[in-house]
């Protein structure tokens, strides 16, 4: 997981006074897990569960939730974490806290 | 009261319904009342006494509720204070019926004291209600749950589908869904439902229990000291894996279509677990809601705190095949090796379910291990699936490796579980009933000894647990074959290759199948007694 | 989804195919009767052999038992099942209809249960009782006073008895079974309650007699094995079965009921057995104390046959070939019917040449006698008597008379 060792190439960068789209965090969080697991060709969208990656275990979805927080600067409550069903969900609540 | 009895089926159960929907006709609330009485009812049935021991601990555990609920947020150290006191006692209150002997072994073992064995009876179902307790506890004081009556704490608690075995549901799960009940009967929640309950008892009834009935001799053998021979060894554990399978997974298809009935959704728990390919896979697929109950409030809060402290002090975290295996230990095999342990001595109070636990614990850190170190292909390599063989492989490496860590799970104690595995390498010998012992002597040259059982049921018990691990490993499971009417909630069918594709509708030949199958479990509830015969 | 009309007729095809095929099970059960609980008339080549009666001996009896409401009845356990036959012309001249009430496993506690239910539903008026020499090896057990359960089910239970007999899956497989297994010989109990003796002739057609004699060694020195733990503790222990001997003699007398009581036969080998684990002391003692309770609680009146003896019967030695039949035992503990027509000729018949008459007064030197021929059978039958060392060496098992020590070695 390089991104986290190199977080200013990765990091998300906020357009001052803008608001940020599900799309581009979609594509930014597409780079991360083609990053994390290691498959240039994995594409995610809103409907994708852990159950459709393989390899998205409760080992990898602690190192995907570190990474998500490095790369977009905000912090996801335990509480949270527990109630994302797939990446939809992951959008919404990024969306949520950088907005 | 237990599901698969002729009082719960035939007296039980159609009451309860009608009177829910007849009820539910004028008022909502009323039916769900009606529905809280027979969930009492059906709890205290067995030893009304279970109703005055969890009482006191639904009223503590929804005072702290909405005390926590009306401090969500709010990081003082009173709530806290409130919250970890609600957490010790009902950890508490369950080990106090569940752990008292066996933390009096333990001590009398360690330290040699003399503490004698009390033999307290376990409240029904405590197990389960503790942790949806615990998870409810930590729910509040995070904020997900906004808002609590009496009334929905005491249905949450105590409906009695999920009472008794499973699945753990969640507060948050299943409020909405009795907030969103309009009363009427649905046909196709009755149908979905009941078709799904009678799948689950036929399960149990006609597989689980059968195949009980054979092996549980040769698990009582270890236990008097005594390896079985070889055959009788390898029906033994492969006969429980497929036992235990489908009694814990027909019980939880029983909750799940009952639920259904009141027009309800609970969690799936089981999804064809002897097919996975990979121990993390296996726990993925097995008791689902166990499963997912201890990584959301266990292993990941704890390895999740672990990996943001670390970052914070400029440590190595868990970075794909650069982890370094300090990091790995801390953030990894650690929590996982905890959780594990207490998944374990969740499941019995005993020796043998620590190191089953311990056994699990090792197997998903080599396995998470192996998913962080394991060579990659070159970047811009084609992916391909990996062929046949090594599928093969890895799925008789899981399955034999659950198979075996059963063996602890099942034993009387870890002395009878290392005899049945002694066996297993051939420790009692070898021995065939009468005729077949002469047939193999005769034919294959074996010196073979004679066991005393009958040849007719060393068959039927080859048969049946070969039947059994058939149907487990072939045909589609009972959500699979109901997925489009979605019985249970956040099922996914496996993806890939499906031997045979079979799809519930309501239609007049699986009518006819369920009513053959359902009066097939519904005549296997009473045995005609046999007697021991011949025993001077 | 689909219109609730849909789920509205799924119901009813599931419920009326239901009820159908519930209906069709209980025809079937009802043709098969395979336990003779619901009393469906025997019909040859149709349901006459019931195998799963076997396995069901106490539930198949207290239904024929209601329904054939005998005169006389034979008391006892499984040697009494299959070795008295109820068709025996020695019985022809007492009350009738005769009924064979042995039921495996059970003692002479049983056989009073059975007794006191009987008297009410059956005009019983003549009884022989079969008490096994093991019993009379026993210590009682701890809660022997205690009166023996019902053997004729109650109202609640016959309900149950019915469902299940009709509609439980062992009824439907055994059903199937009892319908396919018509051909060849018949099999189980019939309506006087005598087991078949395919019972028996599945074995030894297939593997002889002597193999049967070497595959019940292993039980019977076990047994013997816990005898002789359980005595040696305790010497003085008192007898079994002696307390409810003289209830059940106090019952038939309140009832007017003639009784006649005899020690079960055996084959030498278990007496072999039995002077091999140093019990045939106390095998003479339980006798003796049996004679005196007899004597002392029937008033003279009540007759005890002695055939558990070394004679000609018992000391039928093992048949060389695997293809010749014994004439008189299936194996040790079981007699053929041949030596049971022999009891009924010397207990009601007056016959002669076979057991002795125990009476208090002479009951020391018809043991004596006895003894003496245990003695002769060392040295007259010792190709019997090496035959069974060998086969207790290579079984596996010493006694604890013998040797110090006792292997029993269960094997599954």
């Amino acid at each position: 997981m390089r991104a986290a060792l190199a977080v200013s190439n990765v990091a998300f960068t906020q357009a001052p006074g803008g608001n940020v789209t599900s799309e581009e965090i979609l594509a930014k969080l597409n780079e991360l897990f083609r990053d994390l697991f290691d498959d240039p060709a994995l594409t995610v969208d809103p409907e994708t569960t852990a159950d459709d990656v393989e390899e998205w275990d409760s080992v990898s979805h602690i190192s995907m939730i570190v990474a998500v927080e490095q790369m977009f600067g905000v912090k996801i409550k335990t509480a949270e974490i527990e109630s994302l069903k797939n990446v939809g969900d992951l959008v919404r609540i990024v969306a949520d806290k950088l907005n | 009261m237990l599901f698969n009895s002729p009082v719960f089926l035939f007296a039980f159960l159609p009451l309860a319904t009608a009177i829910f929907y007849w009820f539910g006709r004028r008022s909502v609330s009323r039916a769900l009342a009606a529905l809280i009485v027979a969930s009492l009812l059906f709890y205290g049935w067995w030893r009304p006494l279970n109703l005055l021991l969890i009482a006191p601990s639904i009223a503590l555990n929804y005072a702290i509720a909405r005390a926590l609920i009306a401090r969500a947020e709010d990081n003082s150290r009173s709530s806290k204070l409130l919250f970890w006191f609600g957490i010790a006692f009902n950890i508490c209150f369950l080990a106090y019926f569940k752990y008292t002997d066996f933390l009096a072994t333990l001590a009398n073992d360690v330290a040699g004291t003399g503490f004698s064995l009390q033999h307290i009876v376990l409240p029904l179902g405590i197990s389960f209600i503790t942790f949806q307790k615990i998870a409810l506890l930590i729910d509040a004081r995070a904020g997900r749950i906004t808002r609590i009556g009496l009334r929905d704490y005491v249905l949450f608690v105590l409906f009695f589908p999920p009472l008794i075995s499973g699945p753990i549901v969640h507060y948050r799960e299943l409020m909405p869904q009795f907030e969103r009940l309009d009363g009427r009967m649905h046909w196709q929640d009755m149908t979905v439902g009941a078709t799904l309950f009678f799948m689950g008892l036929g399960k149990k009834l006609l597989l689980a229990d059968p195949i009980a009935l054979h092996i549980n001799p040769i698990w009582d053998m270890t236990a008097a000291g005594q390896a079985p021979s070889l055959i009788y060894a390898w029906s033994a554990v492969l006969g429980f894996v497929v036992q235990l399978y489908f009694d814990f997974s027909g019980y939880s298809d029983m909750a799940i279509g009952l639920a259904r009935l009141f027009g309800i959704r609970l969690p799936h728990n089981f999804n064809s677990p002897l097919r996975a390919m990979s121990i993390i896979d296996y726990w993925a697929r097995w008791h689902v809601t166990l499963t997912r109950f201890l990584t959301a409030y266990l292993f990941s809060p704890i390895s999740l705190a672990l990996t943001r402290a670390r970052l914070a002090r400029g440590q190595q975290v868990v970075s794909g095949r650069r982890t370094k295996l300090p990091t790995f230990l801390i953030l990894v095999a650690m929590p996982t090796m905890l959780t594990m342990l207490i998944s374990g001595i969740w499941h019995g109070a005993g020796y043998q379910f620590v190191l089953f636990g311990a056994l699990h614990g090792m197997a998903l850190i080599i396995n998470h291990a192996w998913r962080t170190w394991k060579p990659k292909p070159p970047k811009g390599a084609p992916k391909t699936s990996p062929a046949a063989r090594w599928l093969f492989l890895s799925w008789l490496v899981t399955i034999g490796f659950a198979v075996l860590a059963k063996v602890f799970f099942r034993a009387a104690d870890i002395h009878s579980a290392l005899l049945m595995i002694k066996a297993l390498i051939g420790g009692g010998g070898l021995a065939l009933p009468q005729a077949l012992g002469a047939l193999a002597s005769s034919v294959l040259g074996w010196n073979v000894v004679a066991s005393s059982g009958g040849t007719t049921d060393f068959l039927h018990m080859i048969g049946l647990v070969a039947l059994a691990w058939t149907i487990a490993l072939v045909m589609p499971n009972s959500h699979e074959m109901l997925a489009a009417y979605e019985p249970a909630l956040d099922f996914q069918p496996i993806a890939g290759r499906r031997k045979i594709e079979l799809c519930w509708r309501p239609g007049r030949r699986w009518a006819i199948a369920m009513a053959a199958l359902a009066l097939l479990g519904l005549m296997s509830l009473g045995q005609v007694s046999a007697f021991l015969y011949w025993k001077f | 989804m689909a219109a609730p009309s849909i789920f509205r007729r799924y119901w009813a095809t599931w419920l009326g195919a239901m009820s159908l095929m519930a209906l069709a099970v209980a025809m079937l059960a009802w043709l098969a009767d395979p336990y003779r609980v619901l009393g469906t008339p025997d019909i040859a080549g149709l349901n006459r052999s019931k195998p799963a009666t076997v396995e069901r001996a106490a539930l198949a009896k207290a239904y024929l038992l209601r329904r054939s409401a005998p005169g006389t009845l034979l008391l006892g356990t499984s040697k009494v099942e299959c070795g008295l036959d109820p068709r025996s012309p020695w019985l022809r001249q007492g009350p009738s209809p005769v009924f064979n009430a042995g039921v495996p496993g059970t003692d002479v506690r049983y056989s009073y249960g059975v007794l006191r239910d009987a008297i009410r539903v059956a005009p019983v008026r003549r009884v022989l009782l079969l008490v096994e020499p093991t019993e009379l090896l026993s210590a009682p057990a701890a809660d022997e006073a205690s009166p023996p359960g019902p053997f004729l089910p109650e109202h609640g239970q016959r309900a149950r008895d019915l469902v299940l007999a009709l509609l439980s899956r062992d009824a439907l497989f055994d059903s199937v079974e009892t319908l396919a297994s018509q051909r060849g010989r018949a099999s189980g109990l019939d309506q006087t309650g005598l087991l078949a003796d395919d019972f028996f002739t599945r074995s030894t057609d297939r593997e002889g007699f002597a193999a049967l004699f070497r595959q019940k060694l292993p039980t019977e020195v076990a047994t013997l094995d816990r005898i002789g733990r359980q005595t040696r503790q305790s010497p003085a222990a008192r007898i079994a079965g002696i307390y409810w001997t003289r209830r059940i003699i106090a019952l038939a007398r309140d009832h007017d009921i003639v009784i006649d009581i005899a020690i079960a036969p055996v084959h030498a080998d278990l007496l072999r057995l039995i002077d091999r684990a140093r019990l045939w002391p106390r095998l003479a003692q339980g006798k003796r104390a049996l004679a005196e309770a007899v004597e002392r609680e029937g008033k003279g009146r009540v007759a005890l046959w002695d055939f558990a003896r070394f004679d000609r019967y018992s000391t039928e030695p093992l048949p060389a070939g695997s293809a010749t039949p014994m004439q008189w035992f299936w194996e040790p503990n079981h007699f053929r019917r041949s030596l049971g027509e022999r009891i009924l000729q010397v207990v009601y018949g007056h016959g002669s040449g076979y057991g002795e008459l125990l009476k208090v007064a002479d009951v020391d030197r018809s043991l004596a006698r006895d003894d003496g021929a245990r003695r002769r059978d060392r040295i007259v039958n010792s190709a019997e008597n090496q035959r069974l060392s060998a086969q207790l060496s290579s079984a596996g098992v010493m006694l604890e008379g013998q040797v110090s020590g006792v292997k029993f070695i269960p094997v599954r």
